[in-house]
C-alpha cells in the first residue's frame, strides 16, 4: 500500500458495496456478510488514506478552554487549538505559537510574550496578539463561566474584572500584532507556566459576543475555527470526533484526517490488533496482549502526575508529622510498582518533579521504623482509619487492598471505603475522611503550582489542598520563588521547598504511573507523552505521518 | 372502546406525573452535587469555592426542590426538558440523538429473537419431550444464565481480534458509515441481545402451541386428514401467536435493560450509555429525562399490549 | 438479559388475563396429599432433580467455605500476584495475590445471600399486596393491579442503575430494587389464589364470624399460595443472582474487597485476562452459570409439579 492520499475513500466504498453482499440482505445474513469481507484493515480506514484513528479514554463533554479541566476535552482541544507554549520532555516550556521564551522582568512584575509573525486561523484570518488578549480576558473573567480565573489573580486588574467593576483585564495589552504585554499587581515569575499553554480562541468569531455566559456558546460544542494542526469537523456523539488537517496551520500537516474514538480500553486494545485503531493509551494489564500484536509498537513515558493518599490533617491524630512518615514507611511502594503496575511506574517522595525533588531522603519500606514512629507519636491503634477512594481503576483498586493489609501490619486499623466521586469530594469539603487515595496533578511545567495542593490558603474547595496541610515555611518559600525571575536561583528555592515538603509529608506519595502508549507502526513521528491528555501541549501533531 | 382508551390514557398521564415527581425528588434529595463533579479546585488557584457557588446559582440548585420541580414541569409541558449540565445542550436533543441507535439495536435484536423463538418454539412443541424440546429448554435457560457482558467480550475476542471478521465496537466505521458498514457493526451486539431475549419468547411459543395442539379444532382438522404441518402452521401456530404479540410488547422495555449493558460493551452510542455516563456525572436533567423516557416506553408498551389484546380477544372485558 | 429471567419463568402468570385466573391446585385437592403428588412429579423431572442436587452442593460448599478454603478470601500476597493454579492456590491468585478458590467460595455466600434475600423481599411484598388486592377488591385491587402491570414492565437493571446511581451502590440498594420491581409476579399469583379462596364456604364463614383480614392471610391464603409462590420465588433467586452480576459490571454491585461472583467476573473483564489468565474468570463464570441454570431448572420443575395440568409443560 502506498502513501496515496485522498483516493482511499473511494476504494473503501468499493470494498463495502460488494454486489454479493448486497444480494443477501437482512439482519440474519449479516454474519455471512462479515465473512465475505474478511480484511478488517482494509475495511476500517481504507489503509492508505492518511486517516489516523486515536483512542479517547473517555467521552468528551465540551471543547471549551473556559470550562473546568476535563481530560478528554483537553486532548481534543490540543488537536484543534494551538497555544503560545507547550512542554518539552522535561516539562519545561517550549514555544509553539510564541517566537521566543517568555520574557519575565527582573522584579517579576511584568511578562512579555512574542508571537510568530504571519499566524493564521483555520479560516484564513490572521491570528494576532489581539486574539491572545481576548482569550486571556475571557479566561480571567468568571462571568464567562470560566473556571480558570484564579490563574490570572496576579494580573493587574484581575480583581476589578472578577468583581464586575471593570469590563476588561487592564494588565493585558497588545502593543502590536505580535506582542502581548502583561503587567502584574504582585510578583509572579510563574505566570507563563500557569497560562502559557492555554488554547487561544478566535476573537473574530467570539469577540463580539457578550462576556456573560460566553462559555455556553454553541461554538464550544462545534469549534470549527481553530489554529491547531487539525480543524474540527464534527463530534458524532459517543462515537468519534472527526478532525481534518488545518491548511493554515503554522506547519504543513501530513495526516489528512483524524478520528478520536471514545471506546472501552478493551475495545481499544482489540482495535489496535485489527487496525481500526492507530494510537491508544493502554493499561499495564494489557501490555502482554499488546506486545504480541503484529505491527504494534509500545512506548512508555514518565508521567508528572502521581497517585497519592491525602491525610486529613484537620483531625488531631494525623497532625503529627511522625504519624504521616510512619504511614508512608509502612507501604511497600516499590512492591506496588513492580507487582501492580508491572514495573511501569516510579516511586516518588515529593510533590515536586524531577531534579527538584530531594534525592536520597526517601521513605523506604520499613515496617519496624513505621511501628516505632507510631509508638513515639502515641498512635492509638484501636481506632479505625478509613481509606476512601473511587473504585474502577484496576491498579488503584489493587493498591488500596494492598495498602490496607500493609498498614494493618504496623497497627493501623484501616477500613476500606469505596465511594462515588462526589461523595469523596464532599468528604473533602466537610473534612470527614481519614485517608483518601486519588491520582492526578502535573506540577512539573510550573513547580510553584505545588502550592495548590500544599499551601495554607488553598484548602479544599478553594484550592486543591485536600490534606489541609499548612506549613508556614513551605508557603514562604513558594511565595519567594514567585518573586525571582532568574531561573537558576528560582530552582534552588524550589529545591529548598521540596526538602521541607519531603520532611513534613503532606501526602503519602505513592508512585507516578508511566503512561503507556501503543501505536501501529504505520504511524511515525509520534513521541510518547507522560500527560496523556496532552494539556501541556507536548505533541507536534503536524509532524505525525502515516505510511 | 373509546371511553376505555381515554380512561387508560388519563391513568397513564397520572402515573407519569407521579413517576416524574418521584424521580425528581429522589435525584435532588439524594447526596451528591453535580457542580462538585464539574470542578477540580486543584486547577483553580484559590477560586474554587466562589466558582462552585456561582455555578450552583446559575443552575438553580440553590432553590428548594419544590421550586425546582415547578420550573422543570412548566418547561417540560412546553417540551423543554432543561439543559444537560455536562453536554451544555438541551436534554431533548441529547436524548433524541441516542434514541435512533438504541431503537436500531433493539429492533434488530427483536426481529432475530422472534424468528429464532418461533422456529425453536414450534420445533419444541411439535416434538414435545424429545431431544429438540429439551435442547430448546436448555438453550433458553442458558441464554439467561450467562451474563451478556461476558458474552460480549468473548465475542469481541473471537470475532474481531482472533478472526478479524467483524468490527469490535461502535456503530459505524468513522469515514465510512454506509448501510453495509452499519450492518456489520450491528451483528455482534444485535445477536447477543437477541440471544438473551429469545429465551422467554421460545418458552411462550412452545407452551402456547402445545395448548393449541390439544384443542378440539386441531383434533378435528387432523381427523379430517389435514397434514400435521398444515395443521401446525395454518391453524395452531396462528392462534398461538396472537397472545405472543402482547408478550412482545411487555418485553420491549425489558430489552432496554439488556441494551444498557450491551451498549457499554460495544460502545454503541445509545440510551444505555447515556444513562450510565450521566448517572456517573450527576447530570440531573439528563437522568430525569432518561427515567421519564423509560416510563413513557413502559406505559406506551403496556397500553398497546392491553389494546391489542382487547382487539384480538373479544372475551376480554374493557373495564 | 437478566431482567427477562423474570418473564422467562413467569411470562404466563405475568401477563394479565391472558389465560384467565389460575386457581391453585393445592387447596382444591386438600383430601389426599397434593404436596406428595407434586414432589413425585418433581422427582420425575430429571433436569429439575439435577438442578436441585447441584444447588445443594453449591450451598453446602459455600456454607462450609471456612473449612474448605485454606486461605483467607481477602488476604493479600504481593509475592504471589496472578499466579496460575497450583498446589498452594488451587484456582490461582488474582491481581492482589488473593486466593481465587477461597474468594469463589466466600463470594458464593454473598451472591446466594443477595439472591435469596432479594427474592424473599419480592415474594413477601408480592404476597401481601396480592392478598390485599384479592381480599378487598374494589379500588384497592384496581390500584394494586395497575401498579403491578406498570412495575412489571420496568426493567430492573434500569431501576438499579437509577437508584444506585443516585443513592450510591450497596447490597441494600440491590435488594430493594429487586424487591420493588419483582413483587408483581408473586402478587398476581397470590391474588388469584385469594380470589378463588374467597368463594369458599369456610372462608366466608370465617369472615362472617369476624375474622380479620390479617388472620385470613396468615391462616388460609399464605398456606394455599405457598406452592405457586415458591415457584416464583425460586425463579426470582436466579434472576437476582444475575442482576447482582450485571450491577457489578455497571460498577453498582457488591463493593470490593468483599467478593461476589459478579464483581470477580467483572474484575476479569479484560481482553488480556480472558486470554491469558482463565483462572480469574472461569471459576466465578461457571459458578454463576451453573447456579443460575440449576435454580432455573428447579424453578421450572417446581412449576410443572405444582400446576400439572396447566401450560402443557409435561416434561
Amino acid at each position: 500500500m502506498t502513501i496515496g492520499t485522498g483516493r482511499g475513500r473511494g476504494a473503501a466504498v468499493g470494498i463495502g458495496r460488494r454486489p454479493v453482499a448486497m444480494a443477501l440482505g437482512g439482519v440474519l445474513a449479516a454474519a455471512a456478510l462479515a465473512a465475505c469481507s474478511s480484511d478488517p484493515t482494509q475495511q476500517s480506514s481504507g489503509g492508505d488514506t492518511g486517516v489516523l484513528n486515536m483512542y479517547l479514554y473517555q467521552k468528551p463533554k465540551t471543547f471549551s478552554p473556559l470550562a473546568p479541566n476535563n481530560g478528554p476535552d483537553q486532548l481534543v482541544m490540543s488537536f484543534i487549538f494551538d497555544s503560545l507554549y507547550g512542554a518539552d520532555a522535561s516539562y519545561a516550556l517550549k514555544p509553539r505559537m510564541a517566537a521566543a521564551p517568555p520574557q519575565v522582568s527582573k522584579d517579576a512584575r511584568s511578562v512579555t510574550f512574542t508571537l510568530l509573525p504571519g499566524l493564521k486561523w483555520s479560516d484564513g484570518k490572521p491570528l494576532t496578539a489581539k486574539d491572545v488578549v481576548f482569550t486571556y480576558n475571557a479566561l480571567a473573567n468568571p462571568a464567562t463561566g470560566s473556571a480558570q480565573s484564579g490563574k490570572f489573580a496576579a494580573v493587574d486588574g484581575a480583581k476589578e474584572l472578577a468583581d464586575g467593576k471593570a469590563g476588561s483585564l487592564k494588565g493585558v495589552t497588545a502593543p502590536d500584532d505580535t506582542t502581548v504585554k502583561i503587567s502584574l499587581s504582585r510578583p509572579a515569575a510563574g505566570l507563563p507556566g500557569l497560562i502559557g499553554n492555554f488554547p487561544i480562541l478566535p476573537a473574530h468569531v467570539l469577540g463580539r459576543l457578550p462576556a456573560k455566559g460566553l462559555g455556553d456558546n454553541g461554538f464550544f460544542t462545534k469549534p470549527t475555527v481553530g489554529s491547531g494542526a487539525f480543524t474540527f469537523v464534527q463530534y458524532k456523539t459517543d462515537q468519534y470526533v472527526e478532525l481534518a488537517a488545518n491548511p493554515h496551520h503554522r506547519q504543513p500537516v501530513s495526516i489528512k484526517k483524524a478520528f478520536l474514538k471514545p471506546v472501552t480500553s478493551d475495545v481499544a486494545t482489540a482495535q489496535l490488533g485489527t487496525g481500526e485503531m492507530d494510537l491508544a493509551q493502554i493499561s499495564p494489564t494489557d501490555l502482554p496482549t499488546v506486545q504480541k500484536l503484529k505491527d504494534v509498537k509500545v512506548v512508555t513515558a514518565k508521567s508528572p502526575g502521581f497517585n497519592r493518599i491525602a491525610v486529613n490533617q484537620s483531625k488531631a491524630r494525623f497532625k503529627d508529622a511522625r504519624v504521616r512518615q510512619a504511614l508512608l514507611s509502612a507501604i511497600d511502594r516499590k512492591g506496588l510498582v513492580e507487582k501492580v503496575l508491572a514495573g511501569a511506574g516510579t516511586v516518588v517522595d515529593s510533590s515536586f518533579y524531577g531534579d527538584l525533588a530531594p534525592s536520597g531522603t526517601g521513605y523506604a519500606y520499613d515496617p519496624a521504623k513505621a511501628k516505632s514512629l507510631l509508638a513515639a507519636a502515641g498512635w492509638d491503634s484501636s481506632a479505625p482509619v478509613t481509606l476512601s477512594w473511587v473504585p474502577g481503576q484496576r491498579d488503584r483498586d489493587t493498591a488500596a487492598t494492598v495498602i490496607q493489609s500493609q498498614l494493618k501490619a504496623v497497627g493501623v486499623n484501616v477500613e476500606l471505603k469505596q465511594v462515588q466521586a462526589d461523595a469523596l469530594l464532599s468528604s473533602y469539603e466537610d473534612k470527614s475522611y481519614d485517608l483518601a487515595l486519588f491520582g492526578g496533578g502535573n506540577y512539573a511545567t510550573e513547580p510553584s503550582t505545588v502550592a495548590t495542593i500544599d499551601a495554607c490558603d488553598q484548602a479544599y474547595p478553594n484550592g486543591g489542598n485536600i490534606s489541609r496541610f499548612c506549613d508556614g515555611e513551605l508557603d514562604g518559600l513558594l511565595k519567594k520563588a514567585d518573586t525571582i525571575a532568574e531561573p537558576a536561583e528560582r530552582k534552588s528555592v524550589f529545591q529548598q521547598a521540596a526538602k521541607v515538603e519531603n520532611a513534613k509529608v503532606p501526602y503519602l506519595w505513592l508512585y507516578n504511573p508511566d503512561t503507556i502508549w501503543a501505536y501501529r507502526t504505520r504511524l511515525s513521528g509520534f513521541e510518547p507523552s507522560g500527560v496523556p491528555t496532552n494539556e501541556v501541549g507536548f505533541w507536534d501533531m503536524a509532524s505525525w505521518k502515516l505510511s | 372502546m373509546a371511553a376505555y382508551v381515554i380512561r387508560r390514557l388519563l391513568v397513564n398521564v397520572l402515573v407519569f406525573l407521579l413517576i416524574s415527581v418521584g424521580i425528581f425528588t429522589l435525584v435532588r434529595v439524594a447526596p451528591g452535587d453535580p457542580v462538585r463533579m464539574m470542578v477540580d479546585p486543584e486547577q483553580m488557584r484559590g477560586g474554587g469555592a466562589a466558582f462552585i457557588e456561582a455555578k450552583r446559582q446559575e443552575l438553580g440548585l440553590d432553590q428548594p426542590v419544590v421550586v425546582q420541580y415547578g420550573h422543570w414541569l412548566s418547561g417540560a409541558l412546553r417540551g423543554d426538558l432543561g439543559f444537560s449540565y455536562v453536554g451544555h445542550r438541551p436534554v431533548g436533543a441529547v436524548l433524541g440523538e441516542r434514541l435512533g441507535p438504541t431503537l436500531q439495536l433493539m429492533g434488530a435484536a427483536l426481529v432475530v429473537a422472534l424468528v429464532v423463538a418461533v422456529a425453536l418454539g414450534v420445533a419444541a412443541a411439535v416434538r414435545r419431550n424429545t431431544a429438540v424440546d429439551y435442547g430448546a429448554t436448555v438453550l433458553g435457560l442458558a441464554a439467561v444464565s450467562v451474563p451478556p457482558f461476558f458474552l460480549g467480550i468473548v465475542a469481541i475476542y473471537v470475532f474481531s481480534l482472533k478472526f478479524g471478521v467483524l468490527p469490535s465496537a461502535g456503530m459505524t466505521t468513522p469515514g465510512d458509515g454506509g448501510p453495509l458498514d452499519q450492518l456489520r457493526h450491528l451483528v455482534l451486539p444485535g445477536l447477543i441481545l437477541a440471544f438473551v431475549t429469545a429465551g422467554p419468547f421460545t418458552r411462550y411459543v412452545r407452551s402456547g402451541l402445545v395448548d393449541e395442539l390439544g384443542a378440539d379444532y386441531v383434533r378435528t382438522a387432523e381427523a379430517k386428514g389435514a397434514s400435521k404441518a398444515r395443521v401446525v402452521l395454518r391453524h395452531a401456530l396462528r392462534n398461538s401467536l396472537i397472545p405472543l404479540i402482547t408478550v412482545v410488547m411487555y418485553q420491549i422495555p425489558q430489552m432496554l435493560a439488556g441494551a444498557v449493558v450491551i451498549e457499554q460493551v460495544f460502545a454503541w452510542p445509545g440510551m444505555g450509555q447515556l444513562a450510565v455516563s450521566s448517572i456517573g456525572q450527576h447530570d440531573y436533567p439528563v437522568i430525569v429525562g432518561f427515567a421519564l423516557y423509560v416510563a413513557v416506553l413502559v406505559l406506551v408498551c403496556n397500553l398497546v399490549a392491553d389494546l391489542l389484546y382487547a382487539v384480538v380477544d373479544p372475551r376480554v372485558s374493557l373495564r | 438479559m437478566t431482567a427477562s429471567t423474570s418473564t422467562d419463568g413467569t411470562t404466563v402468570t405475568a401477563v394479565p388475563d391472558l389465560k384467565g385466573p389460575k386457581g391453585p391446585r393445592g387447596p382444591k385437592g386438600a383430601s389426599a396429599s397434593p404436596r406428595a403428588r407434586a414432589l413425585r412429579r418433581f422427582r420425575r423431572n430429571r433436569l429439575a432433580v439435577a438442578g436441585a442436587v447441584v444447588l445443594g452442593v453449591v450451598a453446602l460448599v459455600t456454607l462450609l467455605a471456612p473449612l474448605i478454603a485454606v486461605h483467607q478470601p481477602n488476604a493479600v500476597d504481593l509475592e504471589a500476584v496472578r499466579q496460575g493454579p497450583s498446589g498452594a492456590h488451587w484456582f490461582g491468585t488474582d491481581a492482589s495475590g488473593r486466593d481465587v478458590f477461597a474468594r469463589v467460595l466466600y463470594a458464593g455466600r454473598v451472591s446466594l445471600l443477595v439472591g435469596l434475600t432479594a427474592a424473599l423481599a419480592a415474594v413477601t411484598v408480592g404476597t401481601l399486596l396480592g392478598a390485599v388486592s384479592g381480599l378487598f377488591g374494589g379500588w384497592a385491587d384496581h390500584v394494586i393491579m395497575r401498579a403491578a402491570d406498570i412495575v412489571m414492565s420496568f426493567p430492573t437493571v434500569v431501576v438499579i442503575l437509577v437508584l444506585a446511581g443516585i443513592v450510591g451502590p450497596s447490597v441494600t440498594v440491590l435488594i430493594v430494587a429487586i424487591g420493588l420491581t419483582q413483587w408483581p409476579v408473586a402478587g398476581r399469583v397470590v391474588r388469584g389464589v385469594t380470589l378463588s379462596l374467597r368463594d369458599r364456604e369456610y372462608i366466608q364463614a370465617a369472615e362472617a364470624a369476624g375474622a380479620t383480614p390479617w388472620w385470613l392471610i396468615r391462616r388460609h391464603i399464605v398456606p394455599a399460595a405457598l406452592p405457586p409462590v415458591t415457584v416464583t420465588g425460586t425463579l426470582a433467586v436466579a434472576q437476582a443472582i444475575m442482576l447482582e452480576t450485571t450491577a457489578s459490571f455497571l460498577g453498582l454491585g457488591v463493593r470490593p474487597p468483599q467478593a461476589s461472583w459478579g464483581n470477580m467476573l467483572n474484575d476479569a473483564q479484560n481482553l488480556t485476562l480472558i486470554q491469558t489468565m482463565p483462572w480469574l474468570w472461569i471459576p466465578p463464570g461457571i459458578a454463576i452459570a451453573v447456579t443460575v441454570l440449576a435454580v432455573n431448572f428447579v424453578g421450572d420443575g417446581l412449576r410443572d409439579a405444582v400446576t400439572p395440568a396447566g401450560r402443557g409443560g409435561d416434561k
